[in-house]
């Protein structure tokens, strides 16, 4: 059975895009971790519809630990 | 109901069978115009009968000879350089000798329209100049250009200052256009035929209109006068334009008595693609109807109420330089104005309106198959204004004037934008953050006449809230500046002073100084993702924006030997805190735009210019008027030259007039554009020259037949200030028939 422990330490990095536009949006703030594994952060939204959100996480050492798209509608 | 040339030649048989049953109950009166001054006597003095198209012009002696039907009341003389003379009939008899005043330098221009009966000078008036449109008749006056998006709604500058800069007012109303690409100026929501003049007043040493720093326009359509001898006059016109394929017609009703006078106005007009030498401009054509109707009554002998409701309804405007056009766009107003006269009293002339005007407009490429980003997108908008002013005019002793106007007004502004990808969800925002603002101001003016000089000073305060209401709205403008804030305050004082000194009879000279500051309008303060198709760049506001002040300087001259005269005006504008869109740094890159810009204030930029004209009369019946004007100007801070200024650009007009037929040659033109405003993606635009030829028949006391040519040589060509790749129209023939009549009423 896996296991799913909280990870604390992480860095990270977050861009936005609209599909349709071509764009992202400014007013994005990086998740900061909080403890127990959970992250905060903010992101701007310019406009309603179709968004897609990359993070991106990265070790102590910043190896890149990988990326995590999530698309939604707003 | 589109029109075409046969319902024209139908309604043109049907008025000439018609008219001769209405020439009845007529005398003449025959007499001699004069200077007052010198009593030389005055050629080419314009006479023109209140409410019919009958007129004619003084001989070489300053004779004159008019039949006048009896139903009219008034005849108008008018000269350019003069101050014009209005008679009643019962003051006139054979062999009268009129005395015009001479007219000194005057800080307005009045741009005569439509069949007004105030012919305030020959040069600015459009049956007298050969113009067709209100567009044309604005730009014939020097200093003034306009920003052409496509064939409908221009938006005037006036010496190179346009947009937040300058005031457009129709009938003294406020008036903010809907469209967020300044696609519909106020001058777009009323019909030529319904105006009858257009007051200009360039730079701000005149601010009686409101606070702005580059001058104002005021549109102002004809009312019907009350008439001691009560009488219906009515009228209609048709007209068809070639290249433009454009017809429209148009036709009135008014009714005047000793204590009520109404009149009545429709206009409706078609124009399809117009014809370049290049072949059909695609996206050009639209359709527009416009209603009017005003009543006045006299309530006393010396006092009136003056209601005004206006419509104008537009729809399926092309705007070729764009990617976009307007679905529709609707215009509603009324008005009140109660109005006293008193003369010799304290208080000479005293007035108060009150009014509400409403603006839809609704853009979108429903039409385009070339999309930006492959998709459609709707983008409409509407203002709200409501708003009094009171004004007065006082004559506190020999010599001295006061002048005053109090206004407020409140104004709200909202505009989004819908985008419709294919198969994801559709995107909102909001681009104007239903803005309202509020506004109070008072202006006073005191002008005193000492010998030959003449001394005048003026003073405005103004006192601006602004709020930004929309939640979505406030939320866009803080992703990227989240401490900005969603109401502002600008209070606006300016003023202005100087003097007029008539050297000699022939020579008069002037100078002045105003100082004078504006508010940032909704899309400098608070606009959201607005792409402009000039430069291609996204717009963002700013809420931190300070107001913008000018100080100006200006040189007035004249110079007049006997008919001819040469005016001459050289100005200095320097700014501070000038506003403009200053390239914004931004991580967003966006695929379809060149980038990202901020309205920010320059800290340094000037603005100057000259203008030049020239009335020169030729023996009787010719007459030569002609015109130049130039603007060049810097923005330091960018090292760049300001936008939207026209370099050496003029006209020329020689002019026949005879009794029945008068006509016009008119060559127009400008040098090559080699200053252009580098950020804001103007270009070196060349040279061109334009030939018109018009014509005009008398054909009888009621039917005024013209013929015109427009760009007679077919010339390919844009003026500096037109966006776009989009040409103007090729040669273009005009036929116009108008019909006026008056007859006297039952009581």
């Amino acid at each position: 059975m896996m296991s799913f422990p909280n990870v604390d330490g992480l860095t990270t990095e977050i861009e936005t895009l609209m599909p349709s536009m071509g764009h992202g949006s400014e007013g994005n703030v990086a998740p900061v971790g909080v403890g127990n594994g959970r992250y905060q952060g903010v992101v701007g939204l310019s406009m309603t519809g179709d968004w897609e959100i990359t993070f991106t996480f990265f070790d102590a050492s910043e190896v890149e630990l990988g990326q995590i798209v999530y698309a939604f509608e707003f | 109901m589109p029109l075409n040339i046969r319902n024209i030649l139908l309604v043109s048989v049907f008025l000439l069978l018609y008219s001769p049953a209405l020439i009845a109950n007529e005398f003449h009166v025959s007499g001699r115009v004069v200077d007052a001054d010198t009593g030389e006597p005055l050629a080419h003095v314009g006479l023109m009968i209140d409410g019919c198209a009958r007129g004619t012009v003084s001989d070489s002696d300053g004779k004159f000879w008019i039949r006048f039907p009896a139903a009219s009341n008034q005849v108008t003389f008018s000269l350019l350089g003069y101050k014009p003379l209005t008679l009643n009939s019962a003051q006139l008899r054979d062999d009268i000798e009129i005395a015009l005043q001479i007219r000194g330098l005057e800080l307005e221009k009045v741009v005569v329209l439509g069949e007004s009966v105030n012919m305030e000078s020959f040069r600015f008036n459009r049956y007298q100049t050969g113009i067709s449109t209100t567009e044309q008749a604005l730009e014939s006056v020097e200093g003034i250009s306009l920003m052409r998006r496509g064939a409908f709604g221009q938006e005037p500058s006036i010496r190179g200052m346009n947009g937040g800069q300058i005031l457009l007012l129709v009938d003294g109303m406020r008036v903010h256009g809907a469209c967020t690409d300044r696609m519909d100026p106020a001058t777009s929501y009323v019909d030529l035929d319904a105006l009858g003049e257009a007051t200009l007043r360039m730079g701000a040493v005149d601010t009686r209109d409101g606070a702005m720093v580059g001058g104002s326009i005021n549109l102002n359509h004809v009312s019907q006068p009350l008439s001691e001898n009560s009488r219906l006059d009515y009228g209609a016109s048709v007209s068809y334009a070639d290249a433009l394929a454009s017809t429209r017609g148009s036709a009135y009703l008014g009714s005047s008595s000793s204590h009520i006078s109404y009149r009545l106005r429709a206009a409706y007009q078609q124009a399809g693609n117009y014809r370049t030498p290049q072949g059909t401009q695609p996206f050009s054509g639209h359709e527009k109807l416009n209603l009017y109707g005003t009543v006045r009554v006299g309530l006393t002998q010396r006092q009136q109420l003056d209601l005004l409701v206006q419509t104008d309804d537009a729809w399926d405007m092309g705007y070729a330089a764009l990617p976009m056009d307007v679905g529709y766009a609707r215009f509603r107003a009324g008005s009140a104005r109660w109005s006293a006269q008193q003369p010799a009293h304290w208080i000479e002339k005293l007035s108060a309106s009150l009014y509400h005007n409403r603006v839809d407009h609704w853009m979108d490429d429903a039409t385009r198959t070339e999309l930006l980003m492959s998709m459609h997108m709707d983008m409409p908008g509407w203002t709200r204004t409501s708003g009094g002013t009171i004004e007065s005019s006082h004559r506190p002793a020999s010599g001295w004037q006061v002048l005053t106007r109090l206004e407020a007004f409140q104004t709200r502004q909202f505009a989004d934008m819908t985008m419709y990808p294919d198969g994801s969800a559709e995107m909102y925002l909001v681009t104007w953050p239903d803005v309202q603002t509020s506004s109070a101001g008072a202006w006073f003016s005191l002008q005193h006449q000492r010998g030959p000089y003449k001394f005048h000073g003026s003073f405005r305060q103004d006192y601006v809230n602004t709020s930004a209401n929309d939640e979505q709205g406030i939320q866009q403008l803080r992703l990227s500046d989240p401490s900005a804030p969603d109401t502002r305050n600008d209070p606006l004082t300016g003023g202005s002073f100087g003097v007029d000194w008539q050297i000699s009879s022939m020579i008069e000279t002037g100078f002045s100084y105003a100082y004078a500051m504006r508010a940032p309008n909704s899309t400098e303060a608070y606009g959201y993702y607005l792409y402009v198709a000039s430069d291609g760049f996204l717009y963002s506001g700013n809420p931190h924006i300070q107001r913008e002040q000018s100080h100006q300087w200006e040189w007035r001259n004249s110079i007049r030997v006997n008919a001819s005269r040469i005016d001459v005006s050289i100005f200095h504008n320097q700014f501070a805190d000038y506003i403009y869109g200053q390239i914004a740094e931004s991580d967003v890159t966006v695929p379809f735009a060149n980038g990202w810009k901020q309205y920010i204030n320059a800290s340094r930029a000037y603005l100057q210019g000259m203008e030049i004209s020239l009335l020169q009369p030729i023996y009787s019946r010719w007459l030569i008027v002609a015109g130049a004007s130039l603007q060049h100007g810097r923005l330091m801070d960018e090292d760049d030259n300001l936008p939207n200024l026209s370099p050496l650009r003029g006209h020329m007009m020689l002019r026949w007039t005879g009794l029945t037929f008068s006509g016009n040659l008119r060559l127009r033109g400008s040098l090559e554009r080699d200053n252009p405003s580098i950020i804001n993606g103007e270009n070196h635009s060349p040279a061109y020259a334009v030939v018109d030829v018009q014509g005009q028949w008398k054909l009888n006391d009621m039917l005024v037949f013209r013929l015109g040519i427009e760009n007679l040589l077919d010339s390919a060509y844009q003026e500096h200030l037109d966006w776009g790749q989009a040409i103007r129209p090729g040669r273009t023939f005009r036929l116009e028939l108008r019909f006026n009549a008056s007859q006297p009423g039952d009581g």
